[in-house]
């Protein structure tokens, strides 16, 4: 009977230890499990940001093996450089008007899908191929529609009597970044449809009936219920559209590479050329950087506008 | 206020039918429950009425009107969702004022009506909150007064009580019988609970597998339920159904057990005929002469009341509602007497046996 005390504390000591060790595993695990994602991220993605920020600041050419630092000489030039501005500009236009025209299309397309008719099913599956298409593909395609001498498009214009003469859609300066729009639109106004009909399907259908019974038509309904309730949704697509039409590269630079005379040339093009057939990577890692900044900008906006309206809306 | 009228009512999806040829008068200013389990078609009914689900055959009318192809919006009609249907990005007011600002009435005119309406339902001091910052109760006030500010002919509630907490759900009742009280106006209300529908109604339509199975007031229903569905429906607690055979020719219902119950009137059946006994929980009496004998299964006192229940001979259960606290414990054996007034009778296909003297 003596021992027991003892021997009850001597349990109690070593329950307590076993404790200390499984809080101790308990705080690393959770460390543990974030690693791989850590790591990945910091290689693939933190480490290049990094480095091209480093690489701005220094006169990198690999064909003259010049590698010293300048500090920001690059990006001094970069200001007074009118092909920057330039790439700069269609870059900018080029992300609002195919951001704006494929939101609106798209939103025409959701609240057509959302409705029930024959063969929805097939219509929502046939309406993603624009998208499922690589756009090398889409690229040639328009390529050939819009070609200035054989295209079918300036055919059908000149039967229904809109265009006098063919005109050189990508060949010709006024016309090239339109035609590149146009495909872009084409491509990707689907997805933006996809994302708009999901968030319609969030707007209950009790509150589009009441609507109804209120005495809101078709359009009163979409602007006074629906449209204020996937405003939210709107913003987020947006965002993501503008990010991504933002990074335009692959579009442009099988169409028309850029040309004629730089009237396509965005960003992307320009620092891949600056990069990898100029080999100056000073400076061309100056033209991504600024890319980023100006990408982070638009983020920023659109991020901002996002978190108030969702404050307001669930404050 | 007005009058509706349904003629025929039959709402087809491809080659299965909801609704069978429904026919319903309901007088102005009627307050009409239509109220059977889930399932059975009442809502729909309700919504061919709002004009939110088309009509395959027949006629709906409203005051006098074919209201078939007539949009929801020119039926001059209101309705409670039992979700309420809030817009969520729209303040009290703005909720209220939607249907006054589409059908472009002025601003100051709109707002008195707000205000006027808001009065009514308690809630002027919330014309401000967004749907997000009220509670259950006042959300189902808010959805009111949103269809009275309109003063519509009609108003239409789809179980606007089923998302209530037990409490709120009896207070919300007591106020949606003061407000029918005090507009006059034509109510059509749907509901699967028979408490709702016996208290607020003045006219229950039981609905049944898109059938009416009897349209009267709540104590004609309670009184004469025209079969054992509308037996079984109303009534809480539920009528006890025993099946049983006319004995004595016709003069008495023999049950399973082998006991008797002498009727006060006789039975239009033969010897040995087949019929379900039905007695209502109060009208089973504890009596040393009763007809019946069973054992006490179990005792739920709710102070003003008792609920017994009763394994019979033959174990059959029944339960007997005695006023105030009988002296009775389980295992105890009694006696039952039945109460002409609560009994009745139906026959084989379910089908009332009317009383002498029922028209």
């Amino acid at each position: 009977m003596t021992a027991l005390p003892s021997a009850g504390l001597a349990a109690g000591s070593r329950r307590s230890k076993r404790l200390g060790r499984r809080s101790r595993a308990e705080r690393w695990a959770p460390l543990l499990f974030l690693l791989p994602a850590v790591v990945t991220l910091a290689t693939v993605s933190v480490y290049p940001v990094l480095d091209g920020m480093r690489l701005s600041l220094r006169n990198t050419m690999l064909s003259t093996q010049e590698d010293e630092f300048v500090g920001l000489a690059n990006y001094l030039r970069l200001t007074g450089d009118p092909q920057f501005w330039s790439a700069w500009q269609h870059t900018m236009l080029f992300t609002a008007a195919s951001t704006l025209l494929e939101t609106l299309l798209g939103m025409a397309m959701a609240v057509v899908l959302y409705e029930t008719f024959r063969g929805r099913g097939w219509v929502r599956a046939a309406m993603l191929v624009p998208w499922a298409i690589p756009t090398v593909v889409t690229s040639k395609m328009f390529g050939w529609l819009f070609d200035g001498q054989h295209g079918v498009v300036n055919w059908l214009l000149m039967q229904a009597g809109l265009i006098d003469g063919y005109v050189n859609w990508y060949g010709d300066s006024r016309t090239a970044l339109l035609t590149i729009i146009i495909a872009d639109v084409w491509k990707t106004t689907p997805f933006m449809a996809l994302l708009l009909l999901a968030g319609l399907q969030t707007v209950p259908h009790s509150l589009v009936e009441a609507a109804r019974i209120d005495g809101a038509g078709p359009w009163q309904s979409f602007w006074s219920i629906r449209l204020p309730l996937l405003f939210t949704t709107l913003l987020i697509a947006g965002m993501f559209r503008a990010l991504d039409a933002f990074r335009i590269f692959d579009l442009v630079y099988v169409l028309t590479g850029g040309g004629p005379a730089d009237s396509t040339e965005v960003l992307s093009t320009l620092s891949y050329k600056v990069l990898f057939s100029g080999l100056d990577f000073g400076y061309g890692s100056a033209l991504s950087a600024a890319m980023f900044i100006t990408e982070a900008v638009i983020a920023l906006g659109f991020g901002l506008f996002i978190v108030r309206r969702m404050r307001r809306d669930n404050g | 206020m007005a009058p509706v009228f349904l003629k025929s009512i039959t709402k087809a999806y491809g080659a299965f039918e909801a609704i069978h040829d429904i026919d319903l008068e309901i007088e102005d200013g009627a307050f009409v429950v239509l109220v059977g389990p889930s399932g059975c078609g009442k809502s729909t009914l309700l919504r061919m009425i709002a004009g939110l689900e088309t009509i395959s055959r027949g006629e709906v009318l409203i005051d006098g009107e074919v209201m078939n192809d007539v949009p929801p919006k020119h039926r001059d009609i209101a309705m409670v969702f039992q979700n309420y249907a809030l817009y969520p990005h729209m303040t009290v007011a703005e909720n209220m004022g939607f249907a006054l600002r589409l059908a472009k009435v002025p601003a100051a005119e709109a707002a008195e009506k707000i205000r006027t309406s808001a009065a009514v339902l308690g809630l002027t001091d919330l014309l401000d909150r967004y749907p997000r910052q009220l509670s259950g109760g006042q959300r189902q006030r808010v959805a009111m007064g949103r269809a009275i500010v309109r003063n519509p002919k009609v108003f239409l509630f789809d179980e606007p009580l089923s998302n209530l907490d037990a409490a709120l759900r009896m207070q919300m009742r007591v106020e949606i019988a003061e407000l029918h009280q005090k507009l006059g106006t034509t109510m059509i209300y749907v509901t699967h609970d028979q408490v709702e529908a016996m208290t607020l109604a003045t006219k229950i339509a039981v609905v049944n597998k898109g059938r009416l199975e009897q349209v009267a007031s709540p104590v004609r229903l309670y009184e004469r339920p025209q079969n054992l569905f509308v037996a079984r429906f109303i009534g809480s607690p539920q009528m006890n159904i025993l099946p049983a055979r006319a004995a004595d020719g016709g003069g008495a219902a023999r049950l399973l057990d082998g006991s008797r119950i002498a009727l006060p009137w006789p039975l239009p059946l033969g010897e040995d005929g087949e019929l379900s006994v039905g007695i209502r929980p109060e009208a089973l009496l504890i009596a040393d002469d009763g007809a019946l004998g069973g054992r006490v299964t179990l005792a739920e006192h709710l102070g003003g009341l008792t609920l017994v229940h009763i394994a019979l001979t033959d174990g059959a259960p029944v339960v007997l509602q005695a006023v105030g606290a009988p002296t009775v414990a389980v295992g105890d054996l009694v006696r039952l007497r039945v109460d002409p007034a609560g009994l009745h009778l139906f026959d084989p296909d379910g089908r009332r046996i009317a009383k002498p003297g029922e028209s």
